[in-house]
């Protein structure tokens, strides 16, 4: 079987390297953690923060107006 | 469970255990070709936890067309050459003509890169150019096909096959320019 120093050097790296891995995979976990967070805010928030930006332009005023002038002679 | 399985039941449990799998099982391929790239050890730390960041953001957009491992390694080796083409590190090594060789014996050229001295290997690579050294790994460390290096490059075959070469060439010439008198 032919000799392969790519992999010899790739084995060399990871030996170097040791148990960093775990405080990578560590790092990673909490960046999931503030994602998932982030995610259940938009999908609980927005929503309702879309309802609450709907029924601001229903209250505010000239809505009504708006919505007369629009077709005034309707 | 093979990589395709687990990435499925991820996408359909969203339980982190499937995702941690993966990362035991890549993690170091991906950090062996940070350090490789990017030279510094803090630096390839951090980037095989962005990259798997990136992977874990974009998983539903993986087609499943390749195996899970060639995704991963392309978003790797792009990841790294974007960096170093952002903080300008690589140094460019030109090929004059008069220094191409004879590449019809391709077999035998494959066999006296990949049998080059370890450390030796890492000094010639060390003073590649980032593309040139990025498709010697994917061919050499990853035995990824001309197809899968097609892909990973977005590049037709015959400009791979090209790039190959190329990348050869410029191997042995760092190689022959380095060591040619120390044997």
């Amino acid at each position: 079987m032919t000799k392969n120093s790519f992999k010899e050097l790739e084995e060399i790296y990871i030996k170097e390297r040791g148990n960093a891995s775990e405080k990578t995979k560590k790092k990673i976990s909490a960046n999931i953690g503030l994602f998932g967070f982030i995610g259940h805010l938009i999908e609980l928030y927005l929503p309702s923060a879309g309802q609450v930006l709907k029924s601001f332009d229903l209250t505010s005023p000239g809505a009504k107006d708006k919505k007369q002038k629009k077709y005034p002679n309707k | 469970m093979s990589d395709e399985e687990a990435l499925e039941q991820y996408l359909l449990t969203q339980n982190v255990n499937y995702f941690n799998l993966l990362y035991d099982r890549y993690t170091n391929k991906v950090y062996s070709k940070c350090i490789s790239m990017l030279k510094e050890s803090e630096l390839a730390e951090d980037a095989t936890q962005e990259i798997f960041v990136k992977v874990l953001l974009s998983i539903s957009k993986f087609s499943g067309k390749s195996k899970f491992s060639t995704w991963l390694y392309s978003v790797t080796y792009n990841y790294c050459i974007d960096i170093i083409r952002k903080g300008k590190k690589e140094i460019i090594v030109s090929l004059e003509d008069n220094t191409k060789l004879d590449l019809e014996d391709d077999g035998m050229l494959d066999a006296e890169i990949m049998e080059t001295n370890v450390f030796r290997l890492k000094q010639v690579l060390g003073l590649m150019n980032v593309e040139d050294k990025s498709i010697l790994m994917m061919k050499y460390q990853d035995d990824l096909s001309i197809k899968e290096i097609c892909d990973v490059m977005e590049k037709t075959e015959s400009a791979v096959k090209m790039k190959i070469l190329r990348a050869k060439e410029r191997f042995l010439k760092i190689y022959q320019e380095n060591y040619s008198r120390s044997g």
